[in-house]
């Protein structure tokens, strides 16, 4: 339990550490950022791709920028956190975990993802 | 004729024919059931061809709560046997928990008590195995005639279907956002296959979906971190 706590505040430093170097600059101007591999591979975009940008902006407080980089990205976030809290809570509230983690919502997850990929791909989002 | 072993509110019965079964008032919620030929114990509105108990006793139950009457057994455990309990041990919760009230709308996850018998651990990680039935089960149908060893042994686990193994959508979902490797997608597929084996009863096969999605979320994020420096170092290049 102790050793839960200490790696929680480890990740909680790491994560903040990261916000701020993604506050700070800007991956769009900055050369010290990777790209993403498979863009750079393949010539298109990955389901990810953008996503720093839209962390930057998002840290900004620019929500329309963050959804003009990767809209994936903002959409994804509340979800991320209702799964974290449901895991979190699964002793709890099973139920809830049982409920957000049904084969409905993971093949709903699944479809939106590669719909995602497949139309940035065409539009060019 | 087929005979079934029921398990109700953590109360064992059988052998019993689908006739005494009928005759029987019946708290579906509450009640699992095997025969031979199951691979593990199913909730009675699991299984199709008791389907029409089940609607019966539904129907019964609905406008007045019956007391479910224990077939012959004088012991009553406190044990509720839901299928996604976790192990241990919100007291506060206990409370709630009376067999004999019965409660159509469950809403807060039942918790088995904490086992007295620490040492005998519960059925779950038995169930992982690719056995046919829990090791419990067998020398309780090898000896048809006598009934199931409660008595002697009254922890017997009563949640007999195992909880279901994580799925990993969270990790599949940050890592396809922000690593971008197309392994976590084979992860959400293979986070699909976890709940749709759980839900057919397939616990080890669920089990193994549930470790190699993880694995996939590994694979990805390591790929993704060792990736990193050499984007870098193609962008540097690409510059300069």
């Amino acid at each position: 339990m102790k050793r839960k706590i200490l790696y929680l505040i480890i990740l909680a430093i790491v994560l903040a550490c990261v916000a701020v170097i993604y506050y700070a600059f800007d991956p769009s101007s900055s050369a010290l950022f990777p790209k993403c591999p498979f863009l750079m591979l393949t010539g298109y975009k990955c389901p990810g791709c953008g996503s720093q940008r839209a962390i930057h902006a998002l840290l900004s407080g620019d929500l329309a920028a963050a959804w003009h980089y990767n809209a994936l990205l903002l959409v994804s976030i509340p979800f991320i956190i209702l799964l974290l809290a449901g895991m979190a809570l699964r002793r709890r509230y099973p139920r809830f975990d049982a409920a957000i983690n049904s084969v409905g919502v993971v093949w709903t997850v699944f479809v939106v993802i590669m719909a995602w990929w497949l139309l940035r791909n065409i539009f060019g989002w | 004729m087929q005979r079934y072993w029921v398990n109700q509110n953590g109360i064992q019965s059988g052998p019993l024919t689908i006739d005494e079964l009928k005759a029987m008032t019946i708290d579906v919620k509450n009640t699992y059931v095997w025969r031979s030929g199951m691979a593990d114990w199913q909730r009675i509105d699991e299984v199709p061809e008791l389907s029409d108990i089940v609607a019966a006793a539904q129907a019964a139950a609905t406008p007045v709560p019956p007391e479910p009457e224990q077939p012959a057994e004088t012991q009553e455990q406190p044990e509720p046997s839901e299928p996604e309990a976790e192990q241990p041990s919100e007291p506060e919760e206990q409370p709630e928990q009376e067999p004999e009230a019965e409660q159509p709308e469950q809403e807060q996850p039942s918790e088995p008590e904490e086992q007295p018998h620490a040492a005998t651990p519960p059925a779950p990680p038995a169930e992982l195995n690719d056995e046919p039935a829990p090791a419990f089960q067998q020398p309780a149908f090898q000896q048809a005639p006598t009934p199931p060893q409660y008595a002697s042994a009254p922890m017997m686990p009563a949640t007999p279907v195992p909880e279901c193994p994580p799925t990993n959508l969270v990790w599949s979902i940050v890592c396809i956002v922000l690593c971008c490797w197309i392994p976590a997608v084979i992860g959400l597929v293979f986070s699909i296959q976890v709940k749709s084996k759980y839900r057919e009863g397939n616990y080890a096969q669920a089990k193994k979906y549930s470790d190699w999605s993880a694995w996939c979320c590994i694979i990805s994020i390591v790929l993704g971190v060792v990736s990193m420096p050499f984007a870098l170092l193609v962008q540097l290049l690409a510059v300069n």
